[in-house]
C-alpha cells in the first residue's frame, strides 16, 4: 500500500569524488589528461578494454563523501539533517536532487522533490519580480500553468504585490529572500529540501519561513529535510534527526538524542599524530608530529585548546635564514590559517645545526569542531625547500570554552573567538520604539 | 492521497528517459533563452538596436573591402551590400550560436551545481538566443532589399533549411567546446580567434565563385561554405546553381558533428556538477 511505504527510501547510498592530487593541474596535467583520454578511447574503439578503465586513476585522490548511508523518511515528516562541515550533508542533498549521481546504492523517491535554493540562484537582477517567479519556477521544473496556480500565494507570502513589475535589483535583501523562499516553498512538491536557507534574512522572515514549513507538513503532508547550523531551529522543527559524520550515518532517532550525540566530544578515532617520511627518501622534512605543549602526542583537541606541531628536518646546516610554516585546511579544502616562523621574528636556524626539531606552539586553536589537514613547508629566504601537504589530519572536538554549561552551542562559521559578553543598565534612548512595537 | 509518482535514483538513472525529460522541460529552455535576450541590452540607450549594429557594420566593412577596394563582383543581379548581408545572416547565426553554446555550461555553473535538469537545455537555449538575433537580421535584410528594389526568388522557401544547417553545425562543434570548457577554460578564449579567422576564409564578404575552380573542392571542405552558399542561393536566386558537392560536405559534417557532440556531451554530463 502506498500509504505505508516511506516517501523516501535511501539504501546504501555511496558517493566517491575524485579530486586532483596536490600539485594542481598544470600544463603537464592537460597533456596527461588528453593522453589518457585518447588512449582509452582508442582502445575502446578497437574493442579492447583499457587496462585501467575501472581502476582508480592514480592522479586523483579518492574522497568518500557518502558511505553506505541508509534511512527512510515517512510522509509528512520534518527530518533534521546534522553533521559538521564536510560530513556529507550537502552531498546527500545533491544526490537526492539529482544534481550528482551516486557511485553506488540507490534512493527511491515517492514524491517530487524540490530544493530551496540559496537566495540569488536562478534569479536575475534585471528581470522584474513577476518574470523572476516564472523563471525560477521553470528552473524548479514547473510548467507555467502550475506556477500560475500558486502565483498569488507566492506574492502574498513575499509581500511584493506592489513591486511585481520592478526589476529585482531594486528589491531589498529581505524582499529577495522572502520571494526566493516563497517560490520554493509554494510550488508543487511532496518533498522539500531546506539547506541552510534560513541562515539569511531577518528574524521575522525566519519565523514566517519556519511557520510555513510546519504548516505544509501538517496541512499538506509535505515531507521536509531540514539542514541548519542553528540547532535551535532543528529542535523546534524536527522530531527526528539523522547525524552524518565523514559520510557515514552515525545516529538516527529523536532529535534530542541525536543532537546530544552531535554535541558530545566525539569518541576519538585513531588518527595518527606522527608522520614519518618513508626511509630512503632524500627529503629534508623527515617527521611531523602533533602534540600538547608538554609533549604528549595527540590528534584531537578541544575548541580553544593549545596545540603544538613539531617538524624534524635534516640537512639544514647548509641553509641559513630558514622559515618554517604550518598551514591548516578544513576538510572541505579551505585554507583556515597559516602560521610562519618568520612572522614571529624567531630564527629557527639554530646555529646551522644539520638536524633540527622546529616547533610551532599555538596557544589557543581558534577553530570550530571538525576535521582539519596540516600542511608543512620549509623555505629559505623566498625559495621553497620542501612542502608536505596534508601530512596529518587532526580533529577539533566540541567543547564548552566559555563555560556556558548546558546552554553551550557549537559556534557557527569557520572560527571560534575567545571573548565574553556583558550587559549593564543604560539610560533610555528617547527615539527608540517601545519593544511592543518593534515585535 | 496516494501518488503513483516514483523515482529511483542510482548510478545512470539520469540517463534514462533523458529525451522525454528534456521535452517536458522545454519551457525552461525557452524561459532561459528569453531571459538572456531580454536582459542583454537592459540599461543600454540603444537597447535592441545593438543587435543590428554588428551586421550593419560588418556589411559596410566587407562592401568597402571586397567591392570597392578589391573590385569583386556580386552574385546574380544582387547589389553587393545585399549579397554580403545574405552571407552574414548564416555566418552570424553560426558564430553567435557557437560562442553561446561554448560558454553556456560554465555560464550556468550556479544552476548546474544546484538543480537537476537535462543539461542539454543549456546549450539549446544558447542556440535559440542566436536564432532570435537571426530573425531580427532577416527583417533588416528585408528592409535592405526593399531599399535596393531587389526581390528574392522562390528559392527563399529553402532558407530555413540552410539556417537550420548553420545552427546545427554550431551546436555540434559547440557541444565539444562546452564540455572541454568545464575542465579547461582555455577554450573560451580560443573560440573567438578561430571564429575570426574562419570568417575571412568563409565566403561571407565575397562570393565563392571568386575562388579559382581548381581550388574549389578544397575550399568547400570548410563546412560553412556549403551553408553560406546555400543561404545565398535561396535568398538571391541568380544564375549560380547550387553547389551540391559543397552542400553534401556540409550536411555530412553536420551529421557527424551533432552526433559526436551529443555523444561527448551526454557522456560528460554526469560529472559537470562535480567538475564545474
Amino acid at each position: 500500500m502506498a500509504e505505508a511505504s516511506p516517501i523516501l527510501e535511501i539504501r546504501a547510498l555511496t558517493k566517491r569524488y575524485e579530486i586532483v592530487r596536490t600539485g594542481g593541474r598544470g600544463r603537464a596535467w592537460f597533456a596527461s589528461d588528453a593522453a589518457t583520454w585518447i588512449t582509452r578511447s582508442l582502445l575502446r574503439a578497437v574493442g579492447r578494454k583499457p587496462p585501467s578503465a575501472d581502476a582508480p586513476d592514480a592522479r586523483y585522490e579518492q574522497v568518500w563523501a557518502l558511505r553506505d548511508v541508509s534511512f527512510d523518511v515517512a510522509r509528512g515528516e520534518v527530518l533534521g539533517l546534522v553533521g559538521h562541515n564536510g560530513a556529507g550533508k550537502s552531498t546527500l542533498l545533491k544526490v537526492l536532487s539529482r544534481v550528482t549521481e551516486p557511485t553506488a546504492g540507490h534512493a527511491i523517491l515517492r514524491g517530487r522533490l524540490n530544493s530551496l535554493l540559496e537566495v540569488g540562484v536562478g534569479f536575475h537582477p534585471e528581470l522584474t519580480g513577476r518574470e523572476n517567479i516564472y523563471l525560477k519556477g521553470a528552473i524548479h521544473g514547473l510548467t507555467r500553468a502550475a506556477i500560475r496556480r500558486e502565483f498569488d500565494a507566492i506574492v502574498a507570502f513575499a509581500e511584493v504585490e506592489r513591486f511585481l513589475d520592478t526589476p529585482l535589483k531594486r528589491y531589498s535583501s529581505g524582499m529577495r529572500s522572502r520571494l526566493g523562499f516563497a517560490i520554493g516553498a509554494y510550488l508543487e512538491h511532496e518533498i522539500l529540501v531546506v539547506d541552510e536557507v534560513l541562515a539569511v534574512g531577518d528574524a521575522r522572515f525566519r519565523a514566517q519561513a519556519m511557520a510555513r514549513i510546519r504548516e505544509a507538513a501538517r496541512d499538506h503532508g509535505t515531507t521536509t529535510i531540514f539542514v541548519s547550523h542553528d540547532l535551535g531551529q532543528i529542535r523546534e522543527l524536527c522530531e527526528r534527526s539523522v547525524l552524518l559524520e565523514e559520510g557515514r550515518l552515525i545516529a538516527d532517532g529523536p532529535t534530542n538524542e541525536v543532537l546530544e550525540r552531535y554535541l558530545q566530544p566525539n569518541v576519538t578515532r585513531d588518527l595518527p599524530s606522527v608522520w614519518e617520511a618513508p626511509p630512503g627518501e632524500l627529503r629534508h622534512i623527515r617527521r611531523v608530529a602533533l602534540h600538547t605543549p608538554d609533549g604528549a602526542p595527540t590528534s584531537s583537541v578541544r575548541v580553544g585548546d593549545p596545540l603544538s606541531m613539531t617538524l624534524h628536518a635534516t640537512g639544514m646546516g647548509a641553509f641559513p635564514d630558514l622559515d618554517a610554516r604550518v598551514a591548516v585546511d578544513s576538510v572541505s579544502g579551505q585554507r583556515v590559517f597559516r602560521f610562519r616562523s618568520s612572522m614571529t621574528g624567531v630564527d629557527v636556524t639554530a646555529d646551522g645545526a644539520p638536524e633540527l626539531a622546529i616547533t610551532a606552539d599555538i596557544a589557543s586553536l581558534p577553530l570550530v569542531p571538525g576535521h582539519y589537514w596540516l600542511n608543512v613547508t620549509l623555505s629559505r629566504a623566498r625559495t621553497r625547500l620542501e612542502t608536505r601537504e596534508r601530512v596529518l589530519r587532526f580533529e577539533v572536538l566540541s567543547a564548552d570554552p566559555y563555560g556556558a554549561g548546558a546552554g553551550w552551542l557549537p559556534p557557527d562559521g569557520p572560527v571560534w573567538v575567545p571573548g565574553a559578553w556583558r550587559a549593564e543598565a543604560a539610560a533610555p534612548t528617547p527615539e527608540s520604539p517601545s519593544p511592543g512595537e518593534a515585535a | 492521497m496516494s501518488d503513483p509518482y516514483e523515482l529511483r535514483i542510482e548510478r545512470g538513472a539520469n540517463a534514462r528517459g533523458y529525451w522525454r525529460d528534456l521535452w517536458s522541460r522545454r519551457n525552461l529552455v525557452t524561459d532561459m533563452a528569453w531571459r538572456d535576450i531580454s536582459v542583454r541590452y537592459k540599461q543600454t540607450y540603444l537597447g535592441l538596436a545593438w543587435t543590428i549594429v554588428t551586421p550593419i557594420v560588418s556589411m559596410l566593412v566587407f562592401t568597402l573591402l571586397f567591392h570597392r577596394l578589391a573590385k569583386l563582383g556580386s552574385e546574380g543581379g544582387a547589389p553587393y551590400p545585399v549579397m554580403v548581408f545574405a552571407g552574414l545572416i548564416p555566418w552570424q547565426l553560426f558564430s553567435q550560436a557557437l560562442t553561446g553554446v561554448s560558454t553556456s555550461m560554465v555560464g550556468s555553473a550556479a544552476l548546474v551545481e544546484r538543480v537537476y535538469f537535462p543539461r542539454l537545455a543549456i546549450p539549446l537555449k544558447a542556440v535559440i538566443v542566436a536564432g532570435f538575433n537571426t530573425m531580427i537580421a532577416l527583417v533588416l535584410l528585408g528592409v535592405l532589399m526593399l531599399a535596393y528594389g531587389f526581390a528574392p526568388s522562390w528559392h527563399v522557401v529553402f532558407l530555413p533549411l540552410f539556417l537550420l544547417l548553420a545552427a546545427l553545425t554550431a551546436l555540434g562543434i559547440g557541444l565539444w567546446v562546452a564540455v572541454l570548457n568545464v575542465r579547461y577554460r582555455d577554450f573560451q578564449y580560443l573560440v573567438p580567434y578561430l571564429l575570426q579567422m574562419a570568417m575571412y576564409i568563409s565566403p561571407v564578404g565575397f562570393k565563392t565563385s571568386v575562388v579559382p575552380d581548381e581550388l574549389r573542392f578544397a575550399y568547400s571542405l570548410n563546412p560553412m561554405v556549403g551553408v553560406i552558399d546555400g543561404a545565398r542561393w535561396s535568398l538571391l536566386g541568380g544564375n549560380t546553381p547550387l553547389d551540391l558537392t559543397a552542400l553534401g560536405i556540409s550536411a555530412a559534417f553536420v551529421l557527424l558533428a551533432v552526433a559526436g557532440g551529443l555523444w561527448f556531451f551526454r557522456r560528460s554530463e554526469g560529472t559537470f556538477a562535480d567538475r564545474i
